[in-house]
């Protein structure tokens, strides 16, 4: 009898705590590296969504801002191109939940715990594109233009001729412009990683043909 | 006997089959990129050089021209004039890389592909995927949601094929061609090779005189870096 009421406390306690869709597991905003959870299987079927304050887009913002320049060494792990990787920084920066799971490969998953244990959407700029579509509407949500965009969100832009999506930066709202062709002026902004660039004019360098994906967090 | 005939009849078509007749030969013309340095061999850049002489200026302002279109199409995906500065030329057949991009925008490769069809697939493929990316859009702002759920976008995907893109939502900044900085001029007869930046990414162009004129005939990306 214990047990059964147990049993019915927990389920009251689940049902309570959210909706039950999806395959990842998705956790309430964590500091850098803690308070990770790991997924059951992959074919797990159920997520919680646990009432969190949403992202933070100071905390992102801030990050941005000490980082843009320089490595955080913590997630220094030596890419070639480090685009990605910052992004992925500045959002965990901004609490959006890690989602780890045991395949890196996974793009519903998106975690980074040290060098050698970080999924591949963390780092590389297409599986993050296809981690942001498969969360579209819950995570993130597809916008048309920088006007639907809030500071902290991800832009990802692709070349004419370039097989993918070949590079990412972070939109950081109206501000001065503190490099690039306007620089002093009050404008619409983003920094960046490879190249990097602090607080430039969005527009600046990305010449015609390019095409864009913005992305606006929606947790 | 009949066997024998048949078998004999069967190797003779093989034979045919191998072996290009003197017609497909004659059309075969070598690929030129090969003749040139790689993209791997012109890195790093080296020092900016300012385009000299009317040959280079003309390729240099083809290459601006190019840009130019492509900006315009940016925003009107209008394509009709890549013809005054891209050329589809056998010397420059479309890369493999390339292919896909051409067959999602035609559904073959038309014979003799190259730069021109490829970036007219481009803006095709990319002009197909906003209006329907729009069009799901203006729908949810009609029904009171604040973007495209993740069941319409996936069901554009699948219609389309691939992934679909908005269209760019500003022009192109006035001045772009600030961000232009040309490394390296190698001009061989009709053909010639142009090293260059656009701002964003480090390029190979490969350009044919064509009637007096330079066309582009291939444009490799050797790295993004916006």
């Amino acid at each position: 009898m214990r047990s059964v009421g147990g049993l019915l406390v927990l389920l009251l306690m689940l049902v309570t705590m959210g909706e039950t869709v999806g395959k990842a597991e998705a956790i309430p905003p964590a500091q850098t590296g803690a308070d990770i959870r790991f997924l059951e299987s992959a074919n797990e079927v159920t997520r919680r969504i646990v009432m969190s304050p949403g992202y933070n887009r100071e905390a992102a913002r801030n990050y941005a801002d000490t980082w843009c320049r320089g490595r955080n060494p913590t997630y220094n792990c030596g890419y070639t191109a480090d685009c990605q990787n910052f992004l992925s920084q500045v959002l965990n920066a901004g609490y959006l939940p890690q989602l780890k799971c045991g395949d890196p490969w996974n793009w519903s998953c998106w975690w980074f715990t040290s060098c050698s244990d970080v999924s591949r959407s963390w780092y590389n700029v297409p599986t993050f594109n296809a981690h942001a579509q498969y969360w579209n509407g819950s995570r993130f949500s597809l916008r048309s233009s920088l006007y639907d965009l809030g500071v902290g969100d991800p832009m990802l832009s692709k070349c004419p001729g370039c097989s993918d999506w070949d590079h990412a930066a972070v939109y950081m709202g109206y501000g001065i412009a503190q490099e690039g062709t306007k620089q002093g002026q009050y404008t619409q902004l983003r920094s960046q990683h490879t190249t990097d660039r602090c607080r430039v004019w969005v527009w600046d360098y990305y010449p015609a043909g390019t095409q864009f994906r913005f992305w606006g967090v929606t947790w | 006997m009949v066997i024998i005939g048949a078998i004999g009849g069967i190797i003779a078509l093989a034979a045919i089959a191998i072996a290009p007749s003197e017609a497909l030969l004659g059309e075969m013309k070598p690929d030129l990129r090969s003749q040139f340095p790689s993209g791997a061999e012109l890195l790093p850049p080296g020092p900016p050089k300012t385009p000299e002489g009317p040959e280079e200026k003309q390729i240099a302002e083809t290459i601006l021209e190019a840009y130019r279109l492509f900006a315009y199409a940016d925003m009107t995906f209008d394509t009709s004039k890549f013809d005054t500065v891209l050329i589809d030329d056998p010397r420059f057949p479309l890369r493999s890389e390339n292919t896909l991009e051409v067959i999602k925008a035609f559904g073959y490769i038309p014979p003799g592909a190259g730069m021109l069809t490829y970036m007219r697939a481009w803006y095709r493929n990319w002009e197909r995927g906003a209006l329907l990316l729009e069009g799901a859009e203006r729908k949810a702002w009609t029904e009171g949601r604040k973007g495209i759920s993740a069941e319409e976008l996936n069901e554009i995907e699948e219609k389309l094929g691939y992934e679909p893109v908005f269209k760019r939502p500003e022009p192109v900044p006035s001045g772009w061609e600030k961000w232009f900085v040309f490394y390296k001029f190698d001009i061989r007869g009709d053909v010639a090779m142009c090293l260059y930046d656009d701002g964003g990414v480090l390029r190979q162009a490969f350009l044919v005189m064509k009637e007096g004129k330079w066309y582009i005939a291939d444009n490799i990306p050797l790295w993004s870096h916006y």
